[in-house]
């Protein structure tokens, strides 16, 4: 069953003088499915940012719709959007998003309290994706104490304790160096061999060679689309940069 | 590079960074305006065309001259801090583009030239045309009538300028080593370097609780009988207690308590204490300072607005406590008293003469019962006492004796006595009896107290008052029948028109005095009266009401200013906070209640101080005022509250508009 529905997404934006409108996205479809983890890839100003905004209820397409488990995001009204995105979506940021006044724990607590969990309820769900995570150690440290990695490690911690239906990420491991990026993304693929549906927007082939399928963007629309299959990651990784050179030499899309 | 490019590129900067720049140059502007009309009111000669009383305006504007340059300097000085933070990252762009550090000292250079043309012709210029005004103003205050003309101050605009100059040589000065200091890198990073959670500071904050309480203390308990000295001493004490405790209060006090509210889970994890009390121990680490001077500057203006307010409304209570007759003649005897006093009823009719005698009493020698001094039965027996044979002075004791009335010798002695009613004041801490014996006469103690600071003279002193003239004149006469010394005697003699034209009175009463004077040249007295002392006084209560006013207005100035900055500043700090939060789920209208109750607290915590410092001031300046002679507890309360209310108000408004500017800020 398909968790979200993406039908002809087209956003148009327009300078703040009225004079010059920019096509960001023109005809986008494509659904994902329970469970899924798929890698959206594309050069910058391909319309990437603009689609993950518009699939985090942040913006708000010009046409088109998102449906999240039948539910036209696009539909819902300002005043329960938050509650929403609280309920439904888990977020990691490329620059992690974590605020410096409070702990590493306290940032994770954050969409719990605004849900009006008490400490009790919340320290039982944190204990064991801590252990998982690896951040157990870490929990009454400052942002500004810890390195890249654990930073983005808290921040997933962070998305996933809420359950949520759909984790979104954005360029989750364009800050961290090749060490953390790899601990990372083993998270992430050991987060989705349980379930947890993933959809991450990225630049680095090597995140998106560890997807279930990657999705190519190019002027607005999706330009094409692969399956991982039965291929190892290394073979993954191959097939996309093959794809990556082709779309930027302006190539066909048959590969 | 040309010059023409860096004072473009100056005017520029100044154009572009507006937003912090037309708040400091108004301010620059207003506190050259204001240091020109006050030294300018200190050295107008128009003072010359006034009547009596006048001389002392320019001494008290020459003193607020004085506070106002120690204040200005100040002030632009803190001023000047905040923008330099908030444009270290732009010097820090410019020295990585290529600019060295003495092209960027040129740069600022410029910056500051323009900054001071435009302070002394717009200063200077609002100056001038203010003086005028604000010179009609105090003599108004004065109840003098309008003197018209035009002038400039020349001594003024002189002192102005080089006061503007200098201080700017210094804040350049001082930008400078800012620069230097600093390398380019940090300069980028400038004011985003990671910020540590506050640590509890347990000494600062038991230290801050105790200086505060020995502060309140003090201006609780202090007593003003007599001790002037040690009084001042110890408001000046209190004051600096209660300073130092302030910012104490604002950098640790303050932290203490977060930080044993975060400790408790079951407050902390609440929707809305969770962001309210960890945001607030950040913004309190970084605004300590500015907000316990935004504390300070308000409780000094509340405490100059509300006292001078009341002196100047309250003045006719004051002259009736310091003159309450319309002439009063002192320091005469009491035989050259009679000849005055028959000299006046016999020229003028209708003149009423309350005589006020005193007796002042030198005695060498022991009570009769050493041994009973702590009964409640004291005698003094001048047969006893041998004036050759004892040399030891801490038997010597003086004694006055006063009639009950308006003396302006003794706080209070207002009293109404009965014959064999006296009221004590002795500087002896264990004195309390019930009844006292003074040569031969017993009289019953209706009030004992005990004057403060007399202890370290050791010559007892007791001072007695009585019910009439003739019970004065009665001891008197004993002590003068009992040989010791000569007649020690003095009246004050109050005299009082009749209900007729009292002007005229007192022209004639005045003119008989001066014919007397003339006529016996060792008369041996002086007089005031009352009309005078009011001109006086008016004169030296209105010059300090016009000063309260001035000064809180430039103290207000810069409590607004800093608020500003630190709205601005904070503005840009939550930015980032602030889209953080909504991307993790809180709606825009959470994020900014959120945010809304942690400015608010931060913003109307000084003032909430300010007003528990007043309070606690209330019974120092209260006594202080009674030292001015202003005796009127209702009217200071209603000052208070009054300058509170229309404080309050106005520090809600300034709210309000820089509030707006932070929300700009924020949601951009």
């Amino acid at each position: 069953m398909a968790i979200l529905e993406v039908s002809s997404l087209g956003k148009i934006y327009t300078t703040r003088f009225g004079g010059n409108k920019v096509q960001a996205l023109s005809d986008v479809s494509f659904s994902v499915e329970q469970g899924e983890y798929v890698a959206i890839m594309g050069e910058s100003g391909s319309g990437k940012t603009t689609l993950l905004n518009i699939l985090a209820a942040l913006d708000k397409p010009t046409t088109g719709s998102v449906l999240l488990e039948g539910k036209d995001i696009t539909k819902i009204k300002e005043k329960e959007i938050s509650a929403f995105r609280r309920d439904n979506l888990g977020f990691v940021f490329q620059d992690f998003n974590l605020l410096d006044t409070f702990s590493i724990k306290d940032n994770i607590f954050l969409p719990l309290v605004l849900l009006g969990f008490g400490y009790d309820k919340m320290n039982a769900r944190l204990t064991p994706i801590a252990k998982r995570l690896g951040i157990t150690e870490i929990l009454e440290k400052y942002p500004y104490e810890v390195s890249g990695g654990q930073k983005q490690r808290t921040a997933v911690a962070r998305a996933i304790i809420t359950n949520p239906k759909l984790i979104l990420a954005d360029e989750p491991t364009g800050a961290l160096d090749s060490r953390s990026t790899d601990g990372l993304l083993d998270v992430l693929a050991d987060l989705n061999a349980d379930g947890q549906t993933i959809l991450m927007v990225t630049h680095s082939t090597k995140a998106a060679s560890r997807a279930g399928r990657v999705l190519f963007i190019k002027d607005g629309s999706v330009y094409h689309q692969l399956y991982r299959g039965n291929c190892t990651n290394e073979e993954m990784y191959q097939r996309i940069s093959d794809t990556l050179t082709l779309l930027m030499s302006g190539g066909d899309a048959n590969v | 590079m040309c010059n023409r490019y860096y004072v473009r590129l100056a005017w520029d900067n100044i154009r572009k960074n507006a937003k912090i720049y037309i708040p400091y140059i108004i301010t620059s502007d207003m506190t050259a305006a204001m240091l020109y009309i006050i030294y300018s009111l200190a050295t107008n000669p128009d003072y010359a065309k006034l009547p009596r009383g006048s001389h002392t305006l320019p001494e008290i504007m020459n003193f607020g001259s004085y506070v106002t340059m120690i204040f200005a300097f100040i002030f632009l000085f803190y001023t000047n801090s905040f923008i330099v933070k908030r444009r270290r990252k732009e010097f820090g762009l410019l020295n990585i583009l290529g600019m060295e550090k003495r092209h960027i000292a040129k740069m600022l250079f410029i910056e500051t030239v323009y900054i001071v043309l435009i302070t002394l012709l717009c200063g200077l210029g609002i100056g001038i045309l203010l003086d005028k005004l604000m010179f009609l103003s105090l003599t108004r205050l004065i109840g003098e009538s309008v003197i018209l003309g035009f002038h400039i101050s020349f001594p003024s605009l002189i002192v102005t300028t080089v006061f503007i100059l200098g201080t700017f040589f210094l804040i350049y000065l001082n930008m400078l080593r800012q620069i230097h200091l600093a390398k380019p890198i940090e300069l980028l990073s400038g004011s985003n370097a990671g910020e540590r959670e506050p640590k509890t500071k347990i000494i600062m904050t038991l230290l801050g609780l105790a200086l505060i309480s020995v502060g309140y203390y003090l201006s609780i308990t202090v007593n003003a009988y007599y001790g002037t000295d040690s009084f001042l001493v110890k408001m000046f004490i209190a004051v600096i207690c209660v300073m130092i405790g302030t910012y104490f209060l604002f950098m640790a006090v303050s932290i203490t308590i977060l930080k044993l509210l975060k400790r408790n889970r079951k407050y902390y994890y609440k929707t809305n204490h969770f962001t309210a009390v960890s945001g607030l121990l950040y913004r309190m680490k970084r605004n300590a300072v500015g907000l316990a001077s935004v504390c300070i500057l308000s409780t000094m203006v509340l405490v100059m607005i509300s006292s001078t307010t009341s002196l100047y409304i309250g003045i006719d209570d004051a002259i009736e406590n310091m003159h309450p007759s319309d002439i009063r003649i002192s320091g005469i005897n009491i035989e050259k008293g009679d000849a005055v006093t028959a000299y006046l009823s016999d020229k003028m009719n209708g003149l009423r003469i309350d005589r006020l005698t005193s007796a002042h009493l030198f005695f060498h020698g022991e009570w009769t019962a050493p041994q009973t001094f702590t009964k409640n039965d004291y005698s003094y027996d001048p047969q006893t006492d041998d004036y050759h044979l004892i040399n030891n002075i801490e038997n010597a004791f003086t004694a006055s004796i006063y009639t009950a009335g308006a003396h302006r010798e003794l706080p209070n002695t207002g009293f109404d006595l009965a014959d064999d009613e006296c009221v004590i004041y002795t500087n002896r801490s264990g004195f309390k009896p019930d009844t006292i014996t003074m040569l031969g006469k017993t009289f019953r103690v209706v009030r004992c107290e005990y004057e403060e600071g007399g202890q370290e003279y050791s010559t007892g002193s007791y001072d007695m008052i009585v019910g009439s003239r003739e019970m004065t004149l009665e001891m008197l006469n004993a002590y003068n029948s009992a040989n010791f010394r000569p007649n020690n005697g003095s009246e004050r003699i109050n005299l009082y028109y009749a209900d007729a034209d009292k002007e005229q009175q007192e022209t004639q009463c005045i003119e008989l005095l001066e014919t007397y004077l003339h006529d016996h040249p060792d008369g041996g007295f002086y007089y005031s009266t009352k009309m005078e002392t009011r001109d006086e006084t008016l004169s030296i209560y209105s010059g300090l009401f016009f000063l309260g006013i001035f000064l809180g207005t430039l103290f207000l100035m810069e409590t607004i200013l800093i608020i500003y900055y630190k709205q601005i500043t904070e503005g840009y700090e939550d930015q980032k906070r602030f889209e953080i939060m909504q991307n993790v789920g809180m709606s825009l209208s959470e994020v900014v209640k959120s945010i809304r109750s942690q400015i608010l607290t931060v913003f109307f915590l000084p003032l909430l101080t300010a007003g528990m410092h007043v309070g606690f001031a209330f019974p120092l300046i209260n006594r202080m005022l009674k030292l001015l002679d202003l005796d009127n507890t209702r009217l200071f309360v209603i000052c208070i509250l009054c300058s509170f209310g229309a404080f309050a108000l106005l520090y809600s408004m300034i709210y309000f508009v820089t509030a707006r500017t932070y929300y700009k800020i924020v949601k951009n």
